[in-house]
This record gives C-alpha cells, sequence and structure tokens, in this order.
C-alpha cells in the first residue's frame, strides 16, 4: 500500500464555464454548417453561370439599404450586448436590463428587417435555383436569429433571479457570444448572396 | 490493491435510476442514456449487416436482382450507408463516452444529462422516421413521379438523426472540457477519452455540412416542380450529394474512437505504458485531422476530376496523412505488446482490438494502393484497365466494408472490455470470442470480394444514376458470391454480439464482474472498486493513475 497522498482542493462550480464551452461548440457546427451552405452556393453560382448570364433571374430586386442595415442593426445589437455583460459583471442590475431589453429590441428589428427585405424580393421557392439557395441560406440566419432570441430570453430571465456578478456576466456572455456568432454569419451571406450575388 | 487518495468531487453523483419504464422517458442519469445508445447501436448492428448480406447477395447472380428489384437494390444500398454509420457506429461510441468519459476524467456526471437524454430520444425517433421512410419508398433513387413525399421525409429525418447525435457530441465534449478533474490536462487524459474528443470536434466540423447538403436537397426536391430534372438531380440526385460521407478521407474520422478503445486495450494487455505515449496521441489527433472530408463533396460529385490538380494533391495528403498517423498508433501499440515477454492474453476484448487494429491496418494499406494509383493515372503515369478509376469501382465499397468491419468488431471489444463497470457482469466469454471472430473474418472476406472485383473487372460501386446495376459490366459473380459470404458470416457475428449482449448483459446471466477484472490502468476502473455511485472521487494527476501507483510500489518495494 503506498502513502502517497495526494491533496487537491474540491473544484469550483463549473456550470457558467460549462455553457460558455457548450456554446462555443454549437457556434463551431453553426460555422461549419454556414461554410458548407455558403460553399455550395458559391460552386453551383460559379459551375452555372456563364459570364453573359444572369445567376440571379430577371425581375429579382435586391433592396439594397434595408439589407445594409440589417448589418449595422446586427453589429448594433452585438455592442450593445457586450454592455450587459459588462455591467451584469459589475453587478448593475439597471444597466443590465436596459441592456438586454435594447439588444433583444435591436435583434426584433433586424429579423423585421431580414423578413421585409425577403418579402421585397417576392421570393418564390422552387421559381429558381438562386431562389432556392438564398432562400435556403437565409432562412437558416432567420432560424439562428430566432434560437439567438429565446437563449438571451432565458438569461435575461437567470439574471432577473439575482444572477448577477461574475456567474450572472458568463450567462448572459454565452448568450451574446452566439449572437455575435450569428452576426458574423449574417456578414458573409449578406456579402456572398446579396453582394456579390 | 494501492490506496489512492480522493477528493471532494467538484459535482453531486449521478441520480439513482428509476427502474420503471418510465425512467427511459425522463432519466436524468448520464450511465443509463450511455446504455441506451449502445443497446440501441447493437440491435441497429444486427439489422445493418443482414440487411447488408441481402445487398450483396442481390449481385451474386448475372442476369437479374435476387432479393430486390432495382429501384429496391438502390435504396438497400443506401439504407446500410446510413444505417451502418448513423445508426449504429457513431450512436454507439457517443453511447460509450457518455458512460465511461466522466468516470475516465474524474466527473461525476455529464455536464448536461437531460440534453443527452434529449440527445437520445432525438436521435432514436428520427432513425425510426428514418427506417420508415426508407419503407415509404423514399430513399435515394426512391419516390415516383406522382408521389415522392418519402423522399423528402427520408432528407429530414436523416437530417434530425445527425442533429441528435451533435447534441450528444456536445455534451460529451464540453464535459472534457470543462468538468475534468483539478491536475488532468487534456493530453494526459485517456486514450478513449482523447480519441473521443478530437472525432467530437471532427463530426462538429463535418457533419452541419451534411445538415446544409440535406437542406438545399430537401428544399430544391420539395418546392421545385420537376421529378428528376430539379436543380440538384431530383431523387436520382440526391445520392451523389451525399456519399462523400461513407468514403475517405471522411470515414477514417468515424475509425478514431475505435482507436482509442485499441489505444486502452493493447498497453493492459502488455503491461506497460504504450511507447511514445506523446506520439500515439499525436497520432490520434491527426486522424481525426485528417478525417476532414467535408470537402470533398463537391469533388464526390465532379467524380473523376477530383484527383486532378491542386484538388488531386490535397486528397492524396489527406488520404496520406491519415494512413501514415493510422500505421503509427497502430505500430506503436504492436510493438508494445512485442516488449512483453509473456504471452498476451486471448480474452475477447484483446483478441478484438487486436483485430481491429489489423482490420484498420488492412483497410489504410488498401485506401492507400487505390488512391496512389488513381493519382497516378491521373497524372498520366499509366492506365488503369479497366478505365473506370478505382475509387468509383468496388474497389471502394471494400474500403468502407473494412471501416465499418474494424468499427463493429472494436464495439465488440470495448463491450466486453467496459460491460463490468456499464452493466456489472462479464460478457459470456465464448460468445464475445466467437462474435468477435465472424465479425473479422466476415468483414475481411466480405472486403476481398468487392476488392477483386473493383481491380479486376472494373465493376462499378452502388447504383448508377438511372439506380441501376450494370450487369453486362459486371461479370465477376465469383468474387460477388465470395463478398456476399462475407457478409453473411459478419451479419452472424453481429447476430451473436447482440445475443450476448442481451442475455449476459441486459437479462444478468453473464458471471458478475468483480473490480478492475483486466487490472486495467485508467480512472474509471478505480472508480469501480470505490463504488461507481460514491460521491467522492479519485484526484488525478495522469490517464494512468492505476499504472503510475502500481509503478510506484514497485519502485518503492
Amino acid at each position: 500500500m503506498s502513502d502517497a497522498t495526494i491533496a487537491l482542493p474540491p473544484g469550483a462550480s463549473t456550470a457558467p464555464r460549462s455553457q460558455l464551452v457548450a456554446t462555443s461548440l454549437a457556434i463551431v457546427a453553426g460555422s461549419s454548417l454556414m461554410a458548407g451552405l455558403l460553399g455550395f452556393y458559391m460552386s453551383r453560382r460559379h459551375a452555372v453561370s456563364a459570364p453573359s448570364a444572369n445567376w440571379i433571374p430577371d425581375g429579382v430586386h435586391i433592396p439594397n439599404a434595408p439589407m445594409v442595415m440589417t448589418v449595422v442593426t446586427a453589429i448594433l445589437a452585438s455592442l450593445i450586448g457586450h454592455w450587459a455583460v459588462w455591467a451584469a459583471k459589475r453587478r448593475e442590475q439597471g444597466h443590465t436590463f436596459l441592456a438586454i431589453g435594447t439588444t433583444l429590441l435591436l435583434i426584433v428589428a433586424f429579423l423585421n428587417m431580414v423578413i421585409f427585405s425577403m418579402n421585397e424580393m417576392d421570393i418564390a421557392i422552387g421559381a429558381s435555383e438562386w431562389h432556392n439557395l438564398a432562400f435556403t441560406i437565409t432562412g437558416y440566419i432567420i432560424a439562428l436569429t430566432i434560437i439567438a432570441i429565446v437563449y438571451l430570453m432565458l438569461m435575461a430571465l437567470r439574471v432577473l433571479g439575482g444572477d448577477l456578478g461574475d456567474e450572472g456576466a458568463a450567462l448572459v456572455n454565452g448568450s451574446v457570444v452566439f449572437w455575435d456568432f450569428v452576426v458574423i454569419a449574417w456578414c458573409a451571406a449578406w456579402y456572398a448572396v446579396y453582394v456579390v450575388k | 490493491m494501492t490506496d489512492i487518495s480522493t477528493t471532494t468531487a467538484t459535482s453531486d453523483g449521478p441520480p439513482k435510476e428509476d427502474p420503471s419504464i418510465f425512467g427511459l422517458l425522463n432519466t436524468s442519469d448520464h450511465r443509463r442514456v450511455g446504455r441506451m445508445f449502445m443497446v440501441s447501436a447493437v440491435l441497429m448492428l444486427a439489422a445493418s449487416t443482414v440487411l447488408s448480406a441481402l445487398v450483396g447477395l442481390d449481385l451474386t447472380d448475372s442476369s437479374d436482382f435476387v432479393v430486390f428489384d432495382a429501384q429496391s437494390w438502390a435504396q438497400a444500398f443506401a439504407l446500410t450507408r446510413d444505417a451502418l454509420v448513423f445508426l449504429v457506429v457513431i450512436p454507439f461510441f457517443v453511447g460509450l463516452a457518455m458512460f465511461v468519459v466522466p468516470a475516465q476524467i474524474g466527473a461525476g456526471r455529464l455536464v448536461y444529462p437531460r440534453a443527452a437524454l434529449a440527445s437520445f430520444w432525438t436521435w432514436k425517433i428520427s432513425a425510426l422516421i428514418l427506417i420508415g421512410a426508407y419503407l415509404a419508398n423514399g430513399g435515394p433513387y426512391g419516390g415516383t413521379r406522382n408521389n415522392s413525399d418519402g423522399v423528402d421525409l427520408h432528407l429530414i429525418s436523416l437530417g434530425t438523426v445527425i442533429v441528435g447525435l451533435l447534441l450528444g457530441v456536445i455534451v460529451v465534449v464540453t464535459t472534457i472540457f470543462s468538468m475534468r478533474a483539478p491536475g488532468l490536462a487534456i493530453d494526459q487524459a485517456p486514450p478513449f477519452t482523447w480519441a473521443t474528443l478530437v472525432t467530437g470536434v471532427g463530426l462538429l466540423l463535418t457533419l452541419p455540412v451534411l445538415i446544409a447538403m440535406l437542406t438545399f436537397l430537401y428544399i430544391d426536391h420539395r418546392y421545385s416542380t420537376r421529378f428528376d430534372v430539379d436543380f440538384l438531380g431530383g431523387n436520382v440526385g440526391v445520392w451523389d450529394h451525399l456519399e462523400w460521407v461513407y468514403r475517405a478521407p471522411t470515414l477514417y474520422l468515424f475509425l478514431v474512437p475505435v482507436l482509442g478503445v485499441v489505444a486502452e486495450i493493447l498497453p493492459v494487455a502488455a503491461r506497460r505504458r504504450v511507447l511514445m505515449p506523446a506520439m500515439s496521441t499525436a497520432a490520434i489527433g491527426a486522424v481525426a485531422m485528417f478525417g476532414l472530408g467535408a470537402w470533398t463533396q463537391l469533388g464526390g460529385v465532379e467524380g473523376a476530376s477530383i484527383t486532378n490538380g491542386w484538388q488531386g494533391l490535397v486528397y492524396v495528403a489527406m488520404f496520406s496523412g491519415a494512413k501514415l498517423a493510422v500505421l503509427v498508433i497502430i505500430g506503436l501499440h504492436v510493438l508494445t505488446i512485442a516488449q512483453n515477454r509473456k504471452a498476451p492474453p486471448t480474452h475477447a476484448p484483446f483478441l478484438g482490438a487486436l483485430g481491429a487494429a489489423v482490420l484498420i491496418g488492412i483497410g489504410v494499406v488498401h485506401g492507400g494502393i487505390g488512391a496512389g494509383l488513381d493519382w497516378l493515372e491521373s497524372v498520366d503515369a499509366f492506365t488503369i484497365d479497366p478505365e473506370l478509376p478505382l475509387r468509383l469501382t468496388t474497389w471502394n465499397e471494400a474500403q468502407f466494408i473494412l471501416t465499418v468491419g474494424a468499427a463493429a468488431v472494436g464495439m465488440a471489444a470495448a463491450i466486453s472490455w467496459w460491460a463490468p463497470i456499464i452493466f456489472g457482469r462479464h460478457t459470456n466469454p465464448a460468445l464475445s470470442r466467437l462474435s468477435v471472430a465472424a465479425l473479422f473474418v466476415g468483414a475481411f472476406i466480405g472486403s476481398l470480394g468487392p476488392a477483386l472485383a473493383g481491380q479486376l473487372t472494373g465493376q462499378p460501386t452502388g447504383p448508377t444514376t438511372n439506380a441501376q446495376y450494370d450487369f453486362l459490366a459486371d461479370p465477376s459473380t465469383a468474387l460477388n458470391t465470395l463478398g456476399a459470404v462475407g457478409l453473411i458470416i459478419m451479419a452472424a457475428g453481429a447476430a451473436l454480439l447482440l445475443l450476448d449482449v442481451a442475455v449476459s448483459l441486459v437479462l444478468g446471466k453473464g458471471a458478475a464482474a468483480g473490480p478492475n477484472p483486466w487490472d486495467a490502468f485508467t480512472p474509471e476502473w478505480d472508480a469501480t472498486s470505490e463504488g461507481i455511485d460514491a460521491p467522492v472521487l479519485p484526484a488525478l494527476t495522469s490517464g494512468t493513475p492505476l499504472l503510475d501507483a502500481r509503478n510506484a510500489e514497485e519502485v518503492s518495494v
């Protein structure tokens, strides 16, 4: 029998770090999915379109101004989301609620603008290959946005329950980092599908 | 028994199980979820290998199909691929990881046990719907001009199968990252935990690309108006966009957990640490890295051009890197066994681990020859006769059978190895040896027929674009019969494994297991000696605390 002893202190609660790790892994999977979508979109555009032909069907009008505003709004929501994390870390409950509320409002505005833009373009599924691909990619962004809203609302409830300080900030941080990912994904999709076309 | 001091667990131990049927629906015990995954996967292995044998039998007559008709055969072929990868290999190792990994890293439980349960039921229900979609004539090449809803159902259910598995992967990988015992570095973790980690990251990077593809195919198929000339090919184009998952290099990613099992068992059989453990760890990571083959989906669609130009160079590099890393791992473990002057044991886990390593070795050499010849042909070094590149012949099918065979043998080895802590009992020694032997022999013979048929006659792999099988170009019925015999033996091995699991483990007829019956090194065996429900867990500074303690004891003596 060995007399050697190993004395390690009990570990701290791991839940907040686990949440950030799990969120990061979900972001890895989501990034890979977006890369797959955009990669396939670009490969089909390359394969189908001739120099003299239009990849985007005639009659599709892309509303550039609202599209640019979606990007600006999304980035603004991200910045204010980080304000919420900053405030939660300092236990400033009023600022935290204000920042989370504003972030949610901006995300909903972003969602509204994306759906408005799709209606403006009158994307009809099945009308052409471009319609199908653009609908799928933009649809994924909308799905991710809804997930981000639910995630942020759940974390807001945790903060409302009194989870402030480092632990509360870590909770909010997970949802804000997820929104950061959605912003980057949308910027990539917007550039590849609606700018480069 | 060496005494290893303990520290308070960083989390509560797993909850007591609800033994009723409702416990299956609401359990938060990660161990039970892990068992549910494993038993379901073994059941699916038996069913899938029987289907594989029927698919093989259909090619033994040169004039017509024996069991199916042309359209059904094409779907049965696709279902064997879907099932063996997504209903057998990945879920089995996800389930095994859910049980074993927390014990190996000194965590009392999985980080999100409810998410693990959600993962299981999402996977399970989706798997049943996937099979239902095939039965409704909805697989690739299925459907009719007036009714192809089954194809839509197939695309959705395969996507949700993958979502369920990825949820489980996230839970396990998060546990490894955030709940390791204080003092246990990731690169010091036991080989199976390390293999699970790198496979998990690889799957998170690879399978979402398949989900993206499935979504495009669904939108295109569901909402475009033409049956067989949709933009992405309609029903008959589905398979072209999915089959890259069942080819190397992506195929190698599914082998990494098997390498983890091999790296757990063989050093224990040799009673010593593996030679150059850091290199072994790095090589396991390298196989996962080279298995990131999502980019090959474009090459797969483009067919022969994949070995041309820069893409061909990357392709060959990915192939070579994965194969080199696999050979390094196998070589190090074989040398470790050779260092031990005593005769190695003959129990099922050792034989299974060795058999899996041999099949993987044969598989990488086989794949290397095929890729090398195709690439040399693409740079006009010489011409293969017949003209079809090897990877488009049944040579490639042999690679799949070797890979899945290695995984099945690895599953049998893992079940026998960890049964004492997972079920508290041993498998039946004779039955488990027999199942390992049948799976090994079946996979070898099952791959030999298609490999020779591909090389000698250029027999095309799988269904062609019109869902027919080109019998005129396929005079190799003798070799096809050889392959079918192998697949039948493999199915028999899978049935024996299922019988062993059902009788010895689930019904509890196996011999009761004592603590650490294999004299293993890794932490989960020490948890067994303390009682797995104990809330006090060992403090860890390495992945082999029992070996460290034994070595220290020998030095002190």
